[in-house]
């Protein structure tokens, strides 16, 4: 008897096998009927982090930022660090850093000492269009003992990720590698909202010449 | 009574293998198919200490993808360490896409098939050393940095970025036609004799 194509019930689309594996074509979704492992509609980036204080920036002075526009959702998969200290020691102190998102209402101004090619998102694919991410840029400082300025404070949130080390020595270096984003598990990313951001702030205490976060935040964009 | 499931596009039926299951291939509602045979899958050495102050934004280690398939670059292991005289310094490599040109100079990398059955890679030059000449070389803005301190000698760092998911092909860093990757000795910094980098880069091309 000649083969049956099986029909959607909600369209007239047909389900297709593949000449030469003989497969047909699935889709994985969950029971909300949301797609797993759905490919951005708009694309996949990296911002590096490259700070190194040449001043005591002060505790609390957000040192980093980049905010979502108002068309996607950015879906953060990973945060790759190594935070570094080659300054003097400090006895009994820890330096580090917090990451907080922050809601609507503010961004941070373009106020960094450095070239500006240091500032835009990078595409992991060239053909990808340009990120979603606010002005296409991130901002950051790290030359003065005051942060980013902003041009109304948004609220922020409280700290999501600690990252801490000690300065009793110095040469300290740390990894700190956060892979968000597991196999068919989209919702294990960290998500900024539209118009939402993040920021890397100094904490706990002010920072000290020569303390450093290197690295990059690798993100999608549905 | 058993029927056989016929494509709707074609006159392809379905497998049922002897195990009792249905074949099936994964893809995405927009039509890609997620985990696509790859053509090959390589790796090549990263292998450079300084013996000079290679000056800010020395570019020391870079691949070129030739004309006809992608690379879909899935690991960057990246060690740094530092036997040189300590410094107050953290020093920075930049991970870089570029175009336009080929580098020159430094000495060739050999790309090794993870399975020697695969043919030849597509990587069109592959080399580090140097540094390398970039003459007409466009490069992007960093996409990746990775610092050490040098402020006491004898430091190392493994910095292991795993691009890649199951599933989620599109996670990789993409070198289309004629793109290059690039490591470059930071913006910020020139290189210290004794700081060095090594470890591979691994890819797939499709």
């Amino acid at each position: 008897m000649a083969g049956v194509t099986v029909q959607s019930g909600a369209t007239s689309d047909l389900l297709t096998i593949d000449a030469t594996s003989k497969a047909f074509r699935g889709t994985l979704y969950d029971t909300a009927g949301i797609e797993i492992n759905v490919t951005p509609s708009g694309g996949a980036y990296t911002a590096p982090i490259n700070l190194r204080h040449t001043a005591a920036t002060a505790a609390g002075s957000k040192v980093w930022a980049m905010r979502n526009g108002n068309t996607k959702t950015m879906r953060i998969r990973t945060f790759f660090f190594t935070l570094g200290f080659d300054g003097t020691a400090i006895p009994a102190t820890n330096l580090g850093y917090s990451i907080q998102r922050y809601g609507t209402g503010g961004s941070a101004n373009a106020n960094n000492s450095l070239t500006d090619r240091n500032r835009s998102a990078i595409k992991k694919r060239s053909s990808y269009s340009a990120s979603t991410l606010a002005g296409g840029v991130f901002d950051y400082k790290d030359d003065a003992t005051t942060g980013l300025t902003w041009t109304s404070n948004p609220t922020f949130e409280t700290d999501a990720i600690v990252l801490r080390f000690p300065c009793s020595v110095t040469n300290t270096v740390v990894p700190f590698n956060a892979y968000f984003l597991q196999t068919n598990e989209s919702f294990s990313c960290f998500e900024l909202a539209i118009n939402e951001g993040i920021t890397i702030l100094v904490n706990p205490v002010a920072a000290i010449i020569g303390q450093s976060l290197t690295g990059f935040i690798e993100w999608d964009e549905v | 009574m058993a029927v056989t499931i016929k494509s709707g596009a074609t006159s392809d039926e379905l497998t049922i293998d002897s195990t009792g299951a249905a074949r099936f291939t994964l893809y995405d509602t927009a039509g890609n198919e997620l985990n696509a045979p790859v053509s090959g899958s390589y790796l090549a050495n990263i292998n450079f200490r300084h013996t000079a102050a290679d000056a800010a934004n020395s570019t020391m280690w870079t691949m070129r993808n030739g004309a006809t398939k992608t690379v879909y670059i899935r690991t960057i292991f990246l060690t740094t360490a530092f036997d040189g005289t300590a410094a107050a310094s953290t020093l920075r490599y930049s991970v870089q896409r570029f175009t336009t040109a080929t580098p020159t100079g430094g000495s060739a990398i050999t790309i090794i098939k993870k399975n020697n059955s695969f043919g030849a890679s597509t990587v069109a030059d592959i080399r580090q050393g140097g540094p390398l000449t970039t003459t007409s070389v466009v490069f992007e803005n960093d996409a990746m940095t990775f610092g050490m301190p040098i402020s006491v000698t004898n430091g190392i760092i493994w910095n292991q970025v795993y691009l890649d998911q199951p599933n989620q092909t599109y996670a990789n860093f993409e070198l289309a036609a004629n793109e290059g990757l690039a490591i470059r000795v930071n913006s910020a910094q020139a290189a210290v004799i004794g700081w060095g980098m090594y470890g591979f880069v691994e890819w797939h091309e499709r």
